[in-house]
């Protein structure tokens, strides 16, 4: 057997209920201008993903100590591992962006957002050292592995 | 107003307040039916949070219609308070003195109306959005427009929500 319309038959019922309910009292415009009077101040912005911001400033300082390195010391290495924590930086910043909505709190604050930045270093820095052939690997040149290797121990103890 | 993203002034608020006040009250009266929440509460709340998302959010010209603008505004905000989110801030504390206002309307006396609103209250938010406001006598057209849709896509999910309320409907209605 056909199942009857529940919309139609419902349609009838809801209207009478609206009916009822409109009858309720509701707000007057003094109850409104109290209500308006009380209302706390509406909260300030929310201030600006610090995750985001510490992704950037690490990028920038980064990206300038690498080039001064290369500048001033001509020393390749170190200049690309810094070059790959830029990298890492920027990579954060574009992943924590997107995902801030105003109001709510940031994903990454800005220690994770560190920690994170220097897991994602090591692991280009790892990927950046595999040998591809007799001694070379994907960004340095055959024998400087030893020295990327050096570097990051310096990196850690300057960091410590 | 309606149109061009304006912030209403606490003049043009009270004006809106009166012109939807009927929905207002039908949506808190539903709401507060089988919930922990009383009407006096749900009206205060609602009329509040209208007003924050007309200062936060005003309704800009992508709204085409502004009655299904607040119907969906108050709508998913009662939802919110009757779940008791915490990210929901209440403001019903603010107003303590409104004798006028019941605490606790008078229960629904229809048992089919009750029975509608059991219904309802199962389906999702969207849904019960959207079927309360077909039961308002809203057009395909209204309903469509607010959404950024087709009138066949509107035709195609109340033919969705009929089968699920007949499907609720036969489970309570078995022995």
């Amino acid at each position: 057997m056909k199942q009857p319309n529940p919309l139609a038959s419902m349609q009838q019922d809801w209207l009478t209920h609206s009916r009822q309910a409109e009858q309720l009292p509701g707000l007057t415009d003094a109850d409104l201008a109290a209500l308006f009077d009380r209302l706390p101040a509406p909260a300030p912005r929310p201030a600006p993903p610090l995750g985001w911001l510490a992704s950037g400033v690490s990028a920038v300082v980064g990206g300038l100590s690498a080039y001064l390195w290369l500048l001033l010391r001509g020393d390749r290495s170190f200049s690309i591992l810094l070059s790959l924590f830029t990298l890492s930086s920027l990579l954060l910043a574009c992943m924590v962006l997107p995902v801030h909505r105003p109001g709510r709190r940031p994903r990454l604050t800005p220690s994770s957002t560190l920690f994170l930045n220097g897991v994602v270093t090591l692991c280009l820095v790892l990927v950046a050292t595999l040998p591809v052939g007799d001694g070379y690997t994907i960004l340095a040149d055959a024998g400087s592995r030893a020295d990327v290797a050096n570097h990051i121990q310096q990196l850690l103890f300057l960091s410590v | 107003m309606h149109g061009n993203s304006h912030k209403p002034t606490v003049e043009e608020f009270i004006t809106l307040y009166h012109t939807h006040e009927p929905l207002i009250k039908k949506i808190s009266y539903f709401f507060c039916a089988g919930n922990d929440y009383s009407y006096r509460a749900m009206v205060c709340d609602l009329t509040t949070h209208l007003w924050l998302v007309m200062q936060s959010h005003p309704p800009g010209p992508e709204v085409l219609d502004l009655e299904s603008w607040v119907y969906s505004v108050l709508y998913h905000a009662a939802i919110n308070l009757t779940r008791q989110d915490r990210q929901f801030q209440t403001h019903h504390a603010l107003l303590p003195d409104l004798p006028d206002l019941p605490d606790i309307p008078e229960p629904e006396p229809d048992p089919r109306v009750a029975e509608l609103y059991r219904l309802i209250s199962q389906l999702t938010p969207d849904e019960q959005v959207l079927i309360t406001e077909y039961l308002d006598r809203k057009t395909y057209a209204q309903m469509a427009a607010s959404r950024h849709l087709s009138t066949r896509q509107i035709g195609r999910r109340l033919k969705k929500i009929q089968k699920k309320l007949i499907k609720l409907n036969a489970k309570t209605s078995q022995p």
